[in-house]
Parts: structure tokens; C-alpha cells; sequence
């Protein structure tokens, strides 16, 4: 379609041209899509083609399409709509210039049936104002008068109509006869053409009696004259100054006080927009006149109103079609592209043409601010007006009057929204145009004009202006001299004043030298020669360095300073210049200061840089008493022998740096004060609140409340940190003022810092003078961000602004977060709509929308991941004291949200984390049926609520179990270890684990508890398993045979004999076969003929350990002929089997028991002890058990609690070790009993080196019985055995001996204790272990240590 | 000429500026011999508490003026007619109610010396 596309803002009009635009494709929900038949030009649409709008700034930006105002006919329209396709109507929207156009629907009214599609764009929004004006705020009534200025202007014209529908009498005021023939038309009583002198008083005599019009409807801006027409009580409406060519009137004020008029303001876009439903009900009440057929549009033709520019204005309306034909005269310049489209040519032919319709809009606005530089335009009109060619006349008037309006736009922000304006309307033109000729063509050319003037004023003689601006404030301050007091604004300097200096000086010296400068004023005012200096100043803080001095001549101002110490003479003096003097003096506003306002001290200097809250500020401003938190030392850190006196008065003179480093900030402690100080102290709240005196000071609640002067503290660039507002938080534990954590923090976030910002942000200037530039940040230096304007005027440049004035720009659809400033913090939600700044929200959490400043808002983008500048993960593990752990439930930027192990969930800043906790693998809890709960276990509440979950931490006997199905405190629930029971084990799960306890206790392993032990023999000599033939038990070589080829510790190569491959498998994974029969060959088989044969096998103390150590017993069992020898008496080595039994047994309690010091004690001191351990002997049934192999369970059984459970055994071994276990467990309830029962005395010690020894011994033995006792035995097992010995040598004077007897005899001695066939068995047990004993007893005492 | 506006180094630190005509003297000054300019109705002289409550030890920027009616600093700062001597640029502080209705009464436009007021009153 054809369309007056500006691609860039044009500089000539006559440069504009139809061209091909695609057509617009309406915005499905609500947007119709018109055809457009009739166009209106508009004084909008000329600045707009020129960027010279405000809009062009933001909303109108090239590319778009020209034209603001229309008629038209609907193409389409949404379903709902009430304006069905076909529907005539008319109204405003950019973009009319062109064949069609997609629009809201609140944009366009229906043409009345009654109406042409010319007609109703011809009166616009002229008839709404006009009646509004009229109705609502004149309140003309049936038969009062009505004076109607610049009636054959837009306004003008539906004016009269309104007013005879109403039944008033019009009287209107034209230029011409043309016009008169019009108004007339249009049903005007009365015509007055303003052109004569004096009309005013012909108006009057219209009037009955003579007395004056009740109403004055003026649109041009002739208020003086309005009031000469004015009858006593009438009513002005002012609905522009169209007229005025910018220049306001004067009003000589007594007349609306001799008349009683009321002369009242009317803007109907600004109106619209503080009430739009009032709008809405003039529309109603205009098109209710219109409907009854009361109101018609002038069209002028366009030939006739130019040949006459004279007179009044010009008239509205302009259409389209109609008009260019009849304009062409005008048109010339245009004609050419236009011919093939009507409606094109309708809307070029206007522009360059006629500009009527259309100031209106934007002169709504700018009435009221016309402004001294206008005046200048206007004159300078005049001597223009010949030099244009072959335009219009009545063009150029308009120029006049756009020049107006341009620098209006330039200034005047208000009307940022398109629609608004085009809402508002007109005024119009008249009279004045006459008086004024007119000027310049183009709109550019005023501006050239206008910088032309000022330029050649600024040249002008500056002594002129400098009289003429000294006359002006002169005679101000004279009136105001008098009395006045206080700074008198605008004192301006000017050239007639003394010139004023600016001298370096030492820094810090300002006063020094001002005070200088006073003494030698002083001593040489009473001479004849006194200083011809009139002032001078400093300003200290703002400008150091430097003082001013204000003097007729620079010899004066030489004179006063000389010799004047800290005065750099030598370094020049500078001249300010007249107009930067002002600023020497400006004063900065101080903020008010408000209770709760953070602050810093600066003094004393006990408390420098400490943070402080406004506690009050007292009525003469300079006082406050403000919160500090207190350093104080009670008085702990006095040398009590100092004489106080003399240091009390030294102190005074000591200033700044008190002695020593001052006590750490710490809330007011009562009982620390009563320790030294009492006297000092004494209570003075009542009640709750804690009030204390202490020496001279006062303490609320722990903080330190103290009066200070408002110089002793800053209160700029405060940085509150949140650690140290917290204890301000503290302080009221009372609940009296207690700091909203989240609010504080959400206050941080709002106080952006130029870190928010990242290059590539979209933000906007929403404050100081750039404000509504739009662009991307570039890059970001401390607080002033770069960016490059990517809209309106400055598109391109990159300007600096600094972050205060930035926020980022949002649009609709974003999510987004309040941040602060309103009760809204922390509401997440998507954006929904946006106005100025205020953008409203749909909260996700309410389903509400809320409205707030776009300032408090931050792309929430980050609000669904957790603050990347924490520390801390959700469901860390963290202690928070010596006593606490918690587990993080939420993380956020300053703060955590946490559930401790006590099930309170608590909000605590970062900084009250004391450390973060890692998981310990190893942790182990059991559960209330003694069954062990690990990380990851399943378990569920028993009783209670019975919630379940997975266990995130063990942290002594408090489980964090976590269930995601539960919505709070992020799934976490905390749970005493003895209150669950492990759903795994429930269901089975192998909880003899036992390779999982033996590693968790290296004690057991150096015992050969487990495989890793057993490489010593077997590193001697050549692995018995290479040769072998083996199967593989499991993995994915499952069944496959093969032959060892070679081995190391834990691991065999083996060849296939599938595959042809060899393989590197695990030895566990291997069992062996016999390569004939396809037997399986125990291991313990294999070399059982060693084993079995050696005594050492017995000594079960390996089996044992072997069995805990998980996997090792089972083997055992496999091998056929061991298991009966455990079980029986009679096996392999009967006489062993019982002797073991018997003996190790108790030994087992013993150890077992308590950790098995105890048992021993009853071992050597008697059976007895046994019969005490027989508690646990019992839970040893599980022991029994153990015989068979579910030596987990009794071990459950046997230490009431999972840490001994572990240790337990692993105490067993290692004398200290033990202990340690015991006391945390086991040993604690049951312990005690053993204790007190067996063992009368033993000390420790003596229970130590028992223990080790039974175990100890036994555990060579398998060594030994394994690989074959005769080899390795010797050098290899000798050093465990050997500690052993030496343990009970020197520790157990007689009991261990005796009770190490007792075992080696155990197994050798057992019988002692069982009677068994002990006699052969140990006959040979000595020999390797009591064998080794000498070799280690050298190292007698180490054994503790080396056990563990 | 008021003579003794000189001030030593020492006494700096007693320094306090009259919250109606910001003129700076000494405490001590002000309680001997009150305001040169304000005295009339503030009657500081005497009265230590007065003194308190009219004057302000925080105050900003001195200025010495030989001339309160030829110097244009002194015109702008609204220091015409006042007695030569040192003022400051700016004093921080409230004046009492009651005083404030004292000032008013004896005929003084009071326009509070903190720079709270030059934005409001700009132009007439």
C-alpha cells in the first residue's frame, strides 16, 4: 500500500513523498483494521516528520508511518468487537497517512450516521473540548451570553454550535467577513470582527444593558480583552494561547476583582488523563449533540481561507479527498506523486498545506509554559514573512506559531503518550496572526532564526546585560533589603560587582587563613590604610584547598594575603568568572536525618567506623542519641594500681587513639559489668526492657544509647553490612524493634551498585535529565554505567549515567521480582503491563496484580536458582555452634534458611555459620531396633507421623532424612536415630555388611581382619593360587574356568580357557577348582592341610575377625571341614575347637562387653567376670550365632549402640582404641555394671594389655594357619604378637600374665577355664605366639600406640 | 568594625555560628556579648542556654566580610546591613519554635541558614 513512510526524520517537508509500505496486519485480540478514506494534518504531524516532537523521542521513531488523525471505513475487526466491518469510523492513531491502518478499537468512535466521513475527521476532538469546556466547566446555561474568541478557528466553530444547542446566545469574534458568513452560518447571534480598535466595547453593546457577555469561551489566549467583555460574575474558559504567538498576556489583576470573574483553566488531554472517565462522559455528551443533528463540521475550502490569510484563524478542518482537490493550488509541490491515489494526495496536499486542524493538540499543553525565548521568535517572524515564496500565507503563520510549539515540545515532557495527545485539542488561531505576520517557511528555518538570535545576544555587550540583569535583582533586593534575613535568592553576581579569587592554600588550613585574613582586617580597619578586600570565604569540605577573596583589584587581594601563612601565592590565583559564582556559595541540602537511619560514627573515636542507629534526633537538629552497639571492657583491662586521677585528666588531652586496641563490639552484659564495675552499674528500666547505668552511659537492650552531635557521624555511604546490623536485631530480643531480616536484605539488593548491571542489559534513564533515554549498557565503572542509546534522538551515542538514575527495562511478559519499596517484597510475578514507570505484575504466589516502581523491581531470572554468591548449597550440613548443626533448606543472597538438629528451622545470616560439615561417609546410626542406619537408608518415623525418608545426614543420634514428597523446610525432617526403623533392613538388605564395618576401623585391618592384611605371607614365596584352576563367581566372566597365571595382592590374572584371554580378575572372585574333577577346592581347603594340622589354625581369633570382617566366615564355612571343627569339639582339631570356644569366648565378651577391657579384668581376675559378662554373652548368643555366620546381628546385640558396634571390635584389639568406643557407647550403660562387678581394681592399664592379647595373639595364628605357619610366621607375624606380649609383660604385672596365660593358655591354658582337650592344641600355640613375645618386648611400652 | 573577629587556632574548636545571620564567634563570645546582628531579639547574651538553642557549632564555610553591603558574597549569602565580621556559608541546626516566633516579631524574614530553603524560595 502506499504510505507516507518516514524512514528518517526529513529536514524539508516538501521532501516527503508516498511510498510503499507493507500493509499492517491488525494485532489479533482487539486491533480493527481501517481503511482509510479522509485524513486530517495535524501541526503534530509536521514536528513528528521532523523528529522535533517530544514523542520522537520514545514512542514515534523512525521508520513509521506519518499522519495522526483519520476517517475511515473498518475492513476487519475482531469478533467481539462492536464496529463490524463496513462501520464508518473516524479518530486517531500514527500511522494515518497511508491506505489502511490497524488500530485499537478504543481508538476509533463511529461516525453518526449523520455525518460525512469528512465531517467527522474535520471535528476531531475539537467537539469534545468545546463541549466540555462549555458544559462541564462553563456551565453556560439556557440564555446567558457566550462570547466566543476565535470563532472560526476549529474550536471556534463547534463552540457556537454547542452553545445555540444549548440555547445560549453566541457572540463571536472573527477577522474576516469570510468568516462572519460562516459563524453566521453556523447560527452565531452576533459578529464582532476583532480587527477594529476598541471591539471589545462593540461586544458589550450586543449585550443587554450593555453590561458584558456571562461567559467567555476563549481558545486564542486574549484574556484582558475577554475581561473588558466580561459582565460582573462571568466566567472565562481558557483554552489556549494559540493566539498569542507565544507571548503571554499580562493581566492587570484588579479587573477579575472588579469584575468577580472567574476565569478558569481548561486542558482536556491532561484532564483525560488524571480522569479518564470523565472524558468518556464528554464524548458521550458531545455525540448526544451531534446525534441530534445539532452540531456540522466546516470544511473551509482550502483556496478561500489562504487567498485571506487575515483573518482569524484558520480553520480546522481539513479532510481529505475533498480537500485536495480544492487546494490545489496549494499543493503545487506535491501534485506530482500523488495523482493516482486520493487519498495520498489528500494527506501530502494537508501537510504542506494547511495546518489547521491540528496545533490543537499539542498547544493544549503548552499554554501555560510559553516562556521568554518564545518572545524572541515571535518578533523575529516579522521580518521573515516576505522572504517566502509561493506558500500559503496562512502556512507561514502556522510556522510562527510552530516554532512556538517546537521549542515547547522540546521542553515539555508531559505528554509522552501519543494517544493522550491527540485526545487534546486545539486550540486554534486567530487574531493575533494578523497582528503578527508570520515568518518563516520551514519550521527548521525558526530554529536557524532562533540560534541566529541567540547568538548575536550573547555578543551583545556584556556590560549591558550585566545592567540590565543588575537592574532587575537590584530592585528585588532593594525591596527586599530591609528586612530581610538570609540568603536572598538570586543575588546574582554581575560585572559591577567585585571580582572574586580563588587561592590555593594549604589543605586544612581554611579556617586558619580565613581567621588570619580577619586579624589583619581588623588591625587594618583602625589605620588609614585598610584592606580594600570585601570578603573572604572558604568551604572547607567542598572546595579545601582553596580559599575565595572578593576584591575590586587584584592588588587589593594580593595585598590582604601576603605573608599569610599556608597561602600559595606562587601558584597563581584564578579569576572566577561572573557566572560561576553562584556556585561558590550553593549549599547543599542535607537530608534530614530520621530516627532508624543507619549511620557511621566518626567520633568518639572509641567507636569510629562503627554503625549506629538514629535513635531520636532532637528538636535543634544537631543532637541525636543514637544506638551503638558497645565496646566495652568492664573495666577488666584497668591496671588497678594506676593512680586515676591524673590519667583521667590526661586522657581528655590524649585525643584520638585510645590506648591500646579497643574491645571488640559486644552488646552490654550485665553480669560482665557487675564483675568489677557494680559499682558503676544500676538498673533503671522497669519491667521487661533492660535498662542499665553504667558509669555515665545508658544501655537499652544491650546497645549503648548515647547522645551525640550530628558532626560526629556520617551519613552518607553508611554500607550497612548485614553482620553488623544483626546485632542490632539482637539487641531487642523483646521483640521491640526486631530486624526483619529479609527486609534489610531485600534493601541491599535494591541499593543496586553498578554490579547489577551487565553489558548487554536493556535500561532506562528514569530520572535527571536524560531521563527516558533508552539504551544497552557497554560497559559499567564502579557507579556509572555506559550505554549506547538505541532510541530517539541520542540513538548511537553513548552516554555515561550513573546507576541511580538507571533501571532496567522490562517488558511486558518478563518475570520479574519486587525488590523493595513497597509492602510487596519478595513477590515474584509476570510483568503485565507497563506505565511510566510503574509496571504492574501478576503475582505468581497471590494471582493478584500488583502494581509498584519499576525501580523495585529486578528481573527475577535468578529467583528460581539459588544466589550464585553463596556459600553454601541447599541441604549442606553446617554448624552453626560448638552444640548445633542445621541442614540449609533455602539459600539466599544474605541469608540461609536452616533446620537444626533439634527440628527448629531458622533464618540466620552466612556469617553465623561457623563452618560447613562434609558428609561422613562412614557415619553410622542405629536405628530402635538396633539396626544400622546409614546415608542414603531408607527409614521411617516410628510413631509420630510416621514420615519416611531417605537419610541425608547422620549427625550423632539426629538423622536429617529428607522426603521430597514433603512441601516444607525443602523435604527435611530431623529425627532422633532411636525414633526410626530402617526400612531397608526390613526388607532384607544384607546387613552384615561386615567389610564395610572392618573398614571403617583401621584397627581391624593391620589385624588381617580382612584380605588387606594377608599379603605379608603371601608376598613370601610364590602365590599358591598361580597355577590353580578357578572359576569366576561372579562379574561378567561368571563361570568361565580358567588358570591363575600370575597374581598379586588382591588381584589374579587368569587365563581363560573359553576365551583364550587373560583376565585380570580379583582374587575373591575366583573359587578354585579341582582341575579334574571340577570340584571345588576350599581355599582354606586348599591349604588346609596346614592349617587344619597347625594348632594355629584354631585360634579362631582369626575366624572371628575373619567372619566380621564380612565375607571371610562364609569362605570358612564353605570350606567343609572347617565348619564342623568351629562347631564341634570334634572337628579337624577337636581339642582345639573347644579350647577356642571356651577361651575365646570370654575372651569375645570381653572385648565385646565393653570394649573388652572388663572382660578381661573378670578373666584374669576371675571367672566371675564372666559370669558378669554373661549379660552380654547372651547378646553374644548372637555371637553364637556367629558360628554359624550372622555374626552381624550379635554384634548389633552386643553394643547397644552402632559406634561400639564398630569400634567394639575393633577396641578389641587395640588397647586404646577401645576405651574410646566404650565410653561413647555400650560401655556407658552396661559398662558401669561390669565394671563395678568385675573388677574391683584392675587399673586401665591392666585392662589394656589384656586385651590386646588375646586378640592379638590369636591373630598371627591365622596368619600362620594360612599360609602355612612354618614360613612366614617367624619374621612376618612376629611383631603383632610380639606387642602383644610385651603389653601384658609390663602393664599386667600378675592378672595379665595370668589372664595372657590364661589365654595363650586360653587356647593353650584355655582349658583353664573350659577344660577341653586344651593340653595338644596348646602345646603348639606357644610356640609362635609365645615365641615372638621376646622379640618385642624390647618395645615393651609402645604398645598403645602402635596398636592403634 | 567590630573589632576582635579574630579567633585563634586554639578556640576553633568553641566556634558557633548564629542560626539567624550565620555570624561565627566563639561561644563563649556569644554568651559575653550575644549576636551582633540578632542580639535584639535573641538576647543570647548572658544566657547560656539561649545560646545553645540559637546558635550551631555545625556549620559550614567562613567567611569574613569587611563590607556586608558592597561584597556581593555577602549579598548573596543575605548578610546586607549586618556588621562586618566572619560568617559561614551554611548552618546546620533548628531554631526553637518560640524563637522562631521572636524573630518573625521583631520584623526578621527568617530563612533558615541550612540550605534547606534555597530551593523554595528561587525565584519570586
Amino acid at each position: 500500500m502506499k504510505a507516507i513512510v518516514i524512514d528518517k526524520f526529513v529536514s524539508n517537508l516538501q521532501e516527503l513523498q508516498p511510498s510503499d509500505a507493507p500493509i499492517p496486519k491488525p494485532y489479533p485480540p482487539r486491533e480493527l483494521r481501517i481503511c482509510i478514506t479522509h485524513v486530517g494534518l495535524t501541526h503534530v504531524d509536521l514536528l513528528y516528520a521532523q523528529g522535533l516532537h517530544q514523542n520522537n523521542r520514545r514512542h514515534v521513531i523512525p521508520p513509521f508511518i506519518l499522519g495522526t488523525e483519520f476517517a475511515g471505513v473498518v475492513t476487519s475487526s475482531p469478533v467481539l468487537s462492536s464496529l463490524k466491518p463496513g462501520t464508518r469510523v473516524f479518530g486517531s492513531a500514527l500511522g494515518s497517512f497511508a491506505e489502511s491502518i490497524c488500530v485499537n478499537e478504543g481508538s476509533v468512535r463511529k461516525v453518526p450516521d449523520n455525518w460525512s466521513n469528512a465531517e467527522a475527521c474535520a471535528v476531531g476532538a475539537s467537539g469534545a473540548i468545546s463541549w466540555a469546556s462549555l458544559v462541564s466547566v462553563a456551565k453556560l446555561q439556557k440564555g446567558e451570553t457566550v462570547l466566543v474568541l476565535g470563532a472560526g478557528g476549529g474550536l471556534g466553530v463547534i463552540a457556537i454550535q454547542i452553545a445555540k444547542a444549548l440555547g445560549a446566545r453566541v457572540i463571536a469574534v472573527v477577522g474576516d467577513k469570510e468568516k462572519a458568513k460562516v459563524v453566521r452560518d453556523l447560527g452565531a447571534d452576533e459578529v464582532v470582527g476583532y480587527n477594529l480598535p476598541g471591539w471589545e466595547k462593540n461586544v458589550k453593546d450586543l449585550t443587554e444593558g450593555g453590561e458584558g457577555v456571562d461567559v467567555v469561551y476563549d481558545a486564542v489566549g486574549a484574556v484582558e480583552s475577554s475581561l473588558k467583555c466580561l459582565k460582573y460574575q462571568g466566567r472565562i474558559v481558557v483554552l489556549g494561547f494559540a493566539g498569542r504567538g507565544g507571548k503571554m498576556e499580562e493581566i492587570k489583576v484588579n479587573r477579575i476583582l472588579l469584575k468577580a470573574a472567574t476565569v478558569v483553566g481548561y486542558r482536556f488531554g491532561e484532564q483525560g488523563r488524571r480522569f479518564p472517565h470523565e472524558t468518556e462522559a464528554i464524548w458521550n455528551g458531545f455525540m448526544e449533540l451531534v446525534e441530534d443533528g445539532n452540531i456540522k463540521a466546516v470544511i473551509y475550502n482550502g483556496n478561500g481561507s489562504e487567498s485571506d490569510d487575515d483573518d482569524f484563524n484558520p480553520l480546522p478542518e481539513v479532510d481529505d479527498e475533498d480537500a485536495a482537490p480544492r487546494r490545489t493550488v496549494q499543493q503545487e509541490h506535491l501534485d506530482d506523486g500523488d495523482d493516482g491515489e486520493p487519498e495520498q494526495a489528500a494527506a501530502a496536499g494537508r501537510k504542506s498545506v494547511d495546518n489547521d486542524n491540528d496545533d490543537d493538540e499539542e498547544e493544549d499543553d503548552d499554554e501555560g509554559e510559553a516562556d521568554d525565548d518564545e518572545d524572541e521568535d515571535d518578533e523575529e517572524d516579522d521580518d521573515e514573512e516576505d522572504r517566502v515564496v509561493g506558500r500559503p500565507r496562512k502556512r507561514r503563520k502556522r510556522d510562527a506559531r510552530m516554532q512556538f510549539i517546537d521549542v515547547e515540545a522540546e521542553v515539555d515532557d508531559e505528554d509522552e503518550e501519543e494517544l493522550d495527545e491527540e485526545d487534546e485539542l486545539p486550540d486554534e488561531t486567530h487574531p493575533d496572526d494578523l497582528l503578527e505576520p508570520a515568518g518563516a517557511d520551514l519550521d527548521d528555518r525558526r530554529h536557524r532564526e532562533l540560534d541566529r538570535r541567540r547568538e548575536a545576544e550573547a555578543t551583545m555587550d556584556a556590560e549591558q546585560v550585566a545592567a540590565k540583569f543588575d537592574e532587575k535583582y537590584r530592585r528585588r533586593e532593594m525591596v527586599r533589603a530591609a528586612r530581610s534575613t538570609g540568603p536572598a535568592p538570586l543575588a546574582l553576581p554581575t560585572v559591577n560587582d567585585p571580582s572574586i579569587w580563588g587561592v590555593r592554600i594549604k589543605q586544612g588550613k581554611e579556617r586558619e587563613v580565613i581567621y588570619a585574613i580577619t586579624k589583619r582586617i581588623d588591625e587594618r580597619s583602625r589605620t588609614r590604610d585598610p584592606l580594600r578586600i570585601y570578603s573572604a570565604f572558604e568551604r572547607g569540605g567542598t572546595m579545601s584547598g582553596y580559599i575565595y577573596v572578593e576584591a575590586d583589584g587584584k592588588q587589593d587581594m594580593l595585598e590582604a594575603l601576603a605573608d599569610i601563612p599556608f597561602v600559595y601565592m606562587g601558584s597563581g590565583q584564578i579569576s572566577i568568572e561572573v557566572k560561576e559564582r553562584p556556585d561558590l556559595l550553593r549549599k547543599r541540602k542535607k537530608d534530614p536525618l530520621n530516627p532508624g537511619d543507619w549511620v557511621r560514627m566518626k567520633r568518639p573515636p572509641l567507636y569510629a567506623g562503627d554503625l549506629a542507629k538514629i535513635n531520636e534526633v532532637h528538636a535543634n537538629g544537631l543532637d541525636c542519641s543514637v544506638y551503638i552497639v558497645p565496646r566495652l571492657d568492664y573495666g577488666l583491662n584497668e591496671d588497678v594500681n594506676a593512680a586515676p586521677a591524673p590519667d583521667l585528666n590526661k586522657r581528655k588531652r590524649a585525643g584520638p587513639g585510645p590506648k591500646g586496641p579497643r574491645p571488640p563490639q559486644r552488646l552490654f552484659n550485665e553480669a560482665d559489668a557487675k564483675k568489677r564495675h557494680m559499682k558503676y552499674l544500676s538498673q533503671t528500666g522497669s519491667g521487661g526492657t533492660k535498662h542499665f547505668q553504667y558509669k555515665s552511659d545508658e544501655y537499652v537492650n544491650g546497645l549503648l544509647l548515647k547522645d551525640v552531635k550530628i558532626s560526629h557521624f556520617i551519613t552518607k555511604d553508611v554500607n550497612a553490612q548485614m553482620s553488623e546490623m544483626q546485632l542490632f536485631g539482637e539487641l531487642s530480643v523483646d521483640g521491640t524493634e526486631n530486624i526483619d531480616l529479609a527486609a534489610i536484605q531485600a534493601a541491599q539488593k535494591a541499593n543496586t551498585t553498578g554490579s547489577s548491571y551487565v553489558p548487554g542489559d536493556n535500561v532506562e534513564v528514569y530520572d535527571g535529565e536524560q531521563k527516558g533515554v533508552l539504551g544497552t549498557t557497554v560497559s559499567v565503572t564502579g557507579d556509572i554505567v555506559t550505554l549506547k542509546v538505541t532510541e530517539g534522538l541520542l540513538k548511537g551515542q553513548t552516554i555515561d549515567a550513573p546507576v541511580k538514575t538507571l533501571r532496567k527495562l522490562f517488558r511486558e511478559g518478563d518475570h520479574v521480582k519486587v525488590i523493595g519499596g513497597s509492602k510487596y517484597v519478595d513477590e515474584v510475578g509476570m510483568v503485565t503491563k507497563i506505565k511510566d514507570d510503574k509496571v504492574t505484575l501478576l503475582s505468581d504466589s497471590t494471582q493478584q496484580e500488583i502494581t509498584v516502581f519499576s525501580k523495585d523491581l529486578k528481573r527475577a531470572a535468578d529467583s528460581a536458582t539459588v544466589g550464585n554468591d553463596s556459600d553454601y548449597d541447599l541441604y549442606d550440613l553446617v554448624q552453626l555452634d560448638a552444640a548445633t548443626v542445621a541442614c540449609v533448606i533455602k539459600v539466599d543472597r544474605e541469608i540461609l534458611r536452616v533446620i537444626d538438629q533439634n527440628g527448629s528451622v531458622r533464618t540466620i545470616l552466612h556469617s553465623q555459620v561457623s563452618t560447613k560439615l562434609d558428609k561422613r561417609r562412614n557415619a553410622v546410626a542405629t536405628d530402635r531396633d538396633g539396626s544400622e542406619i546409614r546415608h542414603d537408608d531408607t527409614v521411617k518415623e516410628h510413631g509420630g507421623e510416621s514420615r519416611q525418608g531417605r537419610v541425608l545426614y547422620i549427625h550423632r543420634s539426629h538423622l536429617f532424612v529428607q522426603n521430597r514428597e514433603q512441601p516444607e523446610n525443602g523435604g527435611i525432617f530431623v529425627v532422633r536415630s532411636t525414633n526410626v526403623t530402617t526400612m531397608a533392613a526390613k526388607s532384607g538388605r544384607a546387613q552384615a555388611a561386615g567389610p564395610d564395618l572392618s573398614k571403617m576401623n583401621p584397627t581391624l585391618m593391620p589385624t588381617g581382619a580382612n584380605g588387606n592384611a594377608m599379603p605379608p605371607p603371601r608376598s613370601i614365596g610364590r602365590d599358591k593360587l598361580i597355577g590353580k584352576t578357578v572359576t569366576v563367581r561372579k562379574g561378567p566372566h561368571k563361570g568361565l574356568l580358567g588358570i591363575v597365571k600370575d597374581t598379586n595382592a588382591d588381584e589374579a590374572r587368569v587365563e581363560l580357557h573359553t576365551k583364550n584371554k587373560v583376565i585380570t580378575i580379583k582374587k575373591d572372585l575366583l573359587s578354585i577348582k579341582d582341575p579334574i574333577t571340577g570340584n571345588s577346592i576350599d581355599f582354606s581347603g586348599k591349604f588346609a592341610n596346614r592349617s587344619r594340622g597347625t594348632p594355629n589354625y584354631g585360634p579362631g581369633g582369626a575366624t572371628p575377625s575373619r567372619e566380621w570382617s564380612g565375607g571371610r566366615t562364609p569362605g570358612w564355612g564353605a570350606g567343609q571341614s572347617r565348619v564342623p571343627s568351629w562347631g564341634t569339639p570334634s572337628g579337624g582339631a577337636g581339642g582345639r575347637t573347644p579350647g577356642w570356644n571356651s577361651g575365646r569366648t570370654p575372651g569375645w565378651n570381653g572385648a565385646g562387653n565393653d570394649g573388652s577391657r572388663t572382660a578381661y579384668g573378670g578373666n584374669d581376675g576371675s571367672r566371675t567376670a564372666y559370669g558378669g559378662n554373661d549379660g552380654s554373652r547372651t547378646a553374644y548368643g548372637g555371637a553364637t550365632a556367629y558360628g554359624g555366620d550372622g555374626s552381624r546381628t550379635a554384634y548389633g546385640g552386643f553394643s547397644g549402640s552402632r559406634t561400639p558396634g564398630g569400634p567394639g571390635w575393633g577396641s578389641a584389639p587395640s588397647g586404646s582404641k577401645t576405651p574410646g568406643h566404650n565410653t561413647s557407647s555400650h560401655s556407658a550403660s552396661n559398662g558401669a555394671s561390669y565394671n563395678s562387678n568385675s573388677y574391683p581394681a584392675p587399673t586401665p592399664s591392666a585392662y589394656q594389655a589384656p586385651t590386646p592379647a588375646p586378640y592379638q595373639a590369636p591373630t598371627p595364628a591365622p596368619y600362620n594357619s594360612y599360609v602355612g605357619a612354618p614360613t612366614p610366621a617367624g619374621p612376618l607375624d612376629a611383631p603383632t604378637p610380639g606387642f602383644s606380649a610385651p603389653t601384658p609383660g609390663d602393664t599386667a604385672h600378675h592378672p595379665t600374665p595370668r589372664g595372657y596365660g590364661g589365654y595363650g593358655g586360653g587356647y593353650g591354658a584355655t582349658p583353664a577355664a573350659a577344660p577341653t582337650p586344651g593340653a595338644p592344641t596348646p602345646g603348639q600355640w606357644p610356640d609362635t605366639p609365645w615365641g615372638a613375645p621376646e622379640t618385642p618386648a624390647a618395645t615393651g611400652g609402645d604398645e598403645d600406640p602402635r596398636y592403634e | 568594625m567590630a573589632a576582635g573577629n579574630f579567633v585563634p587556632n586554639n578556640q576553633h574548636r568553641n566556634l558557633r555560628a548564629c542560626m539567624v545571620c550565620s555570624f561565627v564567634q566563639t561561644q563563649q563570645k556569644f554568651k559575653d556579648n550575644g549576636c551582633p546582628n540578632c542580639e535584639s531579639f535573641l538576647e543570647l547574651a548572658g544566657s547560656h542556654d539561649a545560646v545553645q538553642e540559637c546558635t550551631s557549632q555545625v556549620f559550614e564555610g567562613l567567611i569574613t566580610v569587611t563590607d556586608t553591603t558592597r561584597s556581593w558574597v555577602a549579598r548573596h549569602q543575605g548578610l546586607e546591613g549586618y556588621v562586618p565580621g566572619v560568617y559561614a556559608t551554611q548552618v546546620e541546626g533548628q531554631l526553637p519554635e518560640e524563637v522562631l516566633l521572636a524573630v518573625e516579631n521583631a520584623g526578621v524574614r527568617y530563612v533558615p541558614r541550612d540550605g534547606s530553603a534555597t530551593e523554595a524560595i528561587t525565584r519570586e
